[in-house]
């Protein structure tokens, strides 16, 4: 992929980012469990 | 349909709402006693591994209500991208468990289980092989028929072995009711893969297009013109582009894209192709009469509302501008066109002489750019540049739509030019090609 392109608009990699960033915070929030009721 | 940031983060929205599906089947049931911090995010990752795992397969789907939205190369892309997301949950689930309790090494021991080890070993195998395949495809010299082949069957391969396991761990999954929820919610995801790459194709081979020509052009390409053998032809728009094969074999390894090159008023189809690679080489041997099967029509590269255009095409890019000029001339509509067509030399301008009568009416223009010029040559030479939008594009810049096809290079100069010289992004629309 050229640079040109990574800075462009339509690069879909920072909204792929950005929706792994948000499963990872829901995974936390998982594993967090009973703390998160306390 | 237009892009816009609100559809963008729409889609994005129901896409991490999917992705937790099988998170949330998990939590509906009685939740068992809460387990240490990093064995429950190990867990955690898993579920969401199998569910964006699971919904590669409907990306990769060519779902034709979903890819005019967003144009099938960029659903390809996300596909793409977030494949390696998928990738990093699935293997952050074994490698947390085990280093959270290594008691967890004998879900891979083939002396306490052998099918579960076996399964569990084929999926961490898997999900690499997925991911470089997919990245390093040209580096490793796998051809695309081959590519696809071993993509889809991975894919099934570890979705379906995700189901089982969730299933066959039952922690979460405890009630019947949510087996049966993982197993038809995911079921029907990796379905997917079995319906495009075996039930569709097979549907597909029953509506087979017979050849009626295949004409020289110039610039080493030829026109393939097919028409429907007993039954109406597939309604498309101009600018849009089918999987082709040829011959009227179920099942055919051999799939390509080409853009639709004729008005989508024509009875018939046609398609130009320059001669690139061994598909398009057997073209000037195809015979009248031979059978053609298609799979679409794709791609969101047609005409919105009731803009001008400008249209940028490289090489044998042109042949969606082709399809969507042609159109507009058989329709009578006499929007202002723009067309810009970058090519190697004059030789290998293809459609010359019908471009040159198009560049005769009022309503098109014709500007041709060749990056190596012949003696004498006194109109626009050399690869395209920002200089040279500056000076093309109209002033009423944002009252255009714009339409990019072509080389990667000249498409991305294209767009970074447009965009520096304050064209919206949402008036830009490319086809991209060239995923894997």
């Amino acid at each position: 992929m050229s640079k040109e392109k990574k800075v462009f608009y339509k690069d879909l990699r920072f909204s792929a980012r950005v929706v792994g960033v948000v499963l990872l915070i829901v995974a936390i929030l998982f594993a967090m469990g009973d703390m998160l009721m306390d | 349909m237009k892009y816009n940031f609100k559809n963008g983060l729409l889609w994005l929205a129901i896409y991490t709402l999917l992705a937790l599906v099988p998170m949330a089947i998990a939590l509906a049931g009685d939740n068992p006693p809460h387990r240490t911090f990093w064995i429950e995010l190990g867990v955690a990752m898993g579920f969401i591994g199998l569910g964006t795992m699971a919904l590669q397969m409907i990306f990769s789907g060519r779902i034709a209500s979903v890819a005019p939205v967003w144009g099938m190369d960029n659903v390809l892309q996300f596909h793409r991208e977030i494949g390696i997301v998928a990738f990093l949950f699935t293997l952050a689930h074994p490698v947390i468990l085990l280093i959270a309790d290594p008691e967890f090494i004998k879900y891979f021991d083939p002396t306490v289980n052998l099918p579960r080890a076996a399964a569990l070993s084929f999926v961490t195998v898997a999900i690499f092989a997925i991911l470089i395949t997919s990245l390093w495809r040209e580096a490793l010299k796998l051809n695309y028929e081959w590519w696809r082949l071993i993509h889809g069957v991975l894919g099934f391969g570890i979705v379906f072995v995700g189901i089982t396991h969730s299933i066959q761990v039952s922690h979460y999954l405890d009630s019947l009711w949510q087996k049966i929820a993982i197993g038809l919610t995911m079921g029907i995801c990796a379905y997917m893969v079995i319906h495009t790459r075996v039930v569709r194709p097979w549907m597909n081979s029953k509506k087979l297009y017979k050849v009626k020509d295949v004409t020289l052009e110039r610039g080493d390409s030829y026109t393939m013109t097919i028409a429907p053998d007993g039954f109406k032809r597939a309604s498309f728009k101009a600018g849009q582009f089918f999987w082709m094969s040829v011959g009227d074999e179920v099942l055919k390894m051999q799939q390509h894209p080409f853009s639709v090159s004729s008005s989508d008023e024509d009875p018939n189809i046609c398609f130009t192709a320059k001669v690139l690679g061994d598909f398009t080489a057997t073209w000037k041997d195809i015979k009248v009469g031979t059978p053609v099967q298609l799979e679409g029509p794709f791609g969101s590269f047609t005409l919105k509302e009731d803009h001008p255009l400008f249209m940028v095409m490289g090489g044998i890019g042109v042949t969606p501008a082709m399809s969507i000029i042609r159109s507009l001339v058989d329709k009578k509509d006499k929007r202002q066109v723009i067309l810009v067509y970058a090519s190697e030399n004059w030789e290998s301008i293809t459609y010359k002489d019908e471009l040159d009568e198009l560049d005769k009416l009022p309503n098109i223009e014709v500007i041709h750019s060749v990056a190596e010029p012949p003696a004498g040559y006194s109109g626009e030479s050399g690869f395209l540049d920002k200089e040279f939008f500056e000076k093309h594009i109209p002033s009423n810049k944002n009252h255009f739509i714009y339409y990019i096809c072509g080389p990667e290079v000249v498409m991305d100069i294209t767009e970074t030019s447009l965009r520096e010289l304050g064209v919206h992004w949402t008036h830009i629309y490319s086809e991209r090609f060239q995923i894997v």
